[in-house]
C-alpha cells in the first residue's frame, strides 16, 4: 500500500474549492459488552455509562474546535418508533469527543448501532 | 478479516467514584498499528495533554490549538518498535485513561486490565461492580 501525502485537496473543476475530508470515524455497537465494528483514527472506545461514551482519538486534534456528528439505531428494527437514535456531542478536547446517545422519545439510552464521524483541522 | 481484541481495561475515575465503572475498549486498527511498531513515544501524547489542560485551567481552551511541532510529533517522532497486544494495552492505559487513574496511588485499585469475557455483558448492578486487588 502506497500513501499519498497532500496539504490540501481541492476540487479539479467548479472553482477549485477545498475538500475537507473526515479526521475520525467509528461505527459500534453500545449495547452488551460494547464493540467496535470499524473506525478511522480511533484509539479507544470508553463505555462510561448508559448511553455514553468516550471516543479517544489515535492521533489528536489540532485544537478541539472540531465537528462531530453521529446518528444511531436505538434498537435493532429498521423501521419504527424509537428507532431514530440521536447522537449529542458534549465534552469536546483535542483527543476525545464524550457523546450520548438518546432514543427517539428523548431518553438516554444503550444503542444498538452508533456513527459519529469528526471533521475538522489536525 | 476483522478480528477482536482480548482485553478490555475497567477503570474508575478517582474524580467522579460516585459514577459507574468505565470500560475501555480498544480499536483494532489501533491496536494492530502498536503490534506493527507505527506508535510514538507515550510522552508525545503526554505533552499534548499538558499543554491541553493548561489552556483549560487558564480559561483559554476555546480558542486554544496545539503547538504545531509538538503536533506533528505525532508522525514524525521516532516509533517505538513492535508491542506485544499486553504492552500495547499499558500503553493505552497510559494514553486514553485519566492519568490520577494510573500515575497516582489509591488505597485500592482504580483499573484493572481484564479479558474481554470477564466484563458483565449487561449493566445490571454495574454501580456496585467492584475491582478485586
Amino acid at each position: 500500500m502506497s500513501t499519498l501525502k497532500v496539504n490540501d485537496i481541492e476540487e479539479a473543476t467548479s472553482g477549485g474549492g477545498k475538500i475537507f475530508p473526515a479526521r475520525a470515524w467509528v461505527n459500534f455497537s453500545g449495547t452488551g459488552t460494547i464493540s467496535i465494528s470499524d473506525d478511522g483514527n480511533v484509539g479507544s472506545l470508553t463505555d462510561e455509562t448508559t448511553g455514553s461514551y468516550t471516543i479517544n482519538f489515535s492521533n489528536n486534534m489540532a485544537s478541539a474546535n472540531y465537528a462531530p456528528t453521529g446518528n444511531s439505531n436505538f434498537n435493532n428494527n429498521r423501521y419504527g418508533p424509537y428507532n431514530d437514535g440521536q447522537v449529542v456531542p458534549r465534552l469536546l478536547s483535542s483527543s476525545s469527543v464524550y457523546v450520548f446517545c438518546t432514543d427517539g422519545g428523548g431518553g438516554i439510552n444503550d444503542q444498538y448501532g452508533v456513527y459519529v464521524t469528526v471533521t475538522g483541522y489536525q | 478479516m476483522t478480528k477482536y481484541t482480548k482485553y478490555r481495561v475497567v477503570f474508575d475515575d478517582p474524580d467522579a467514584l460516585d459514577e459507574p465503572t468505565k470500560v475501555l475498549v480498544p480499536a483494532q486498527q489501533w491496536l494492530d498499528e502498536a503490534m506493527a511498531g507505527n506508535l510514538p513515544p507515550i510522552w508525545v501524547y503526554w505533552q499534548l495533554q499538558d499543554d491541553e489542560a493548561k489552556a483549560i485551567e487558564e480559561g483559554r481552551h476555546s480558542t486554544f490549538q496545539h503547538d504545531p511541532d509538538k503536533h506533528a510529533l505525532q508522525w514524525t517522532a521516532p516509533r517505538i518498535g513492535p508491542l506485544t497486544e499486553e504492552e500495547a494495552m499499558e500503553y493505552l492505559v497510559m494514553k486514553d485513561l485519566p492519568r490520577k487513574c494510573w500515575a497516582e496511588e489509591h488505597n485500592r485499585p482504580m483499573f484493572k486490565i481484564v479479558r474481554t469475557e470477564e466484563v458483565p455483558s449487561d449493566r445490571q448492578f454495574r454501580n456496585a461492580w467492584e475491582m478485586a486487588a
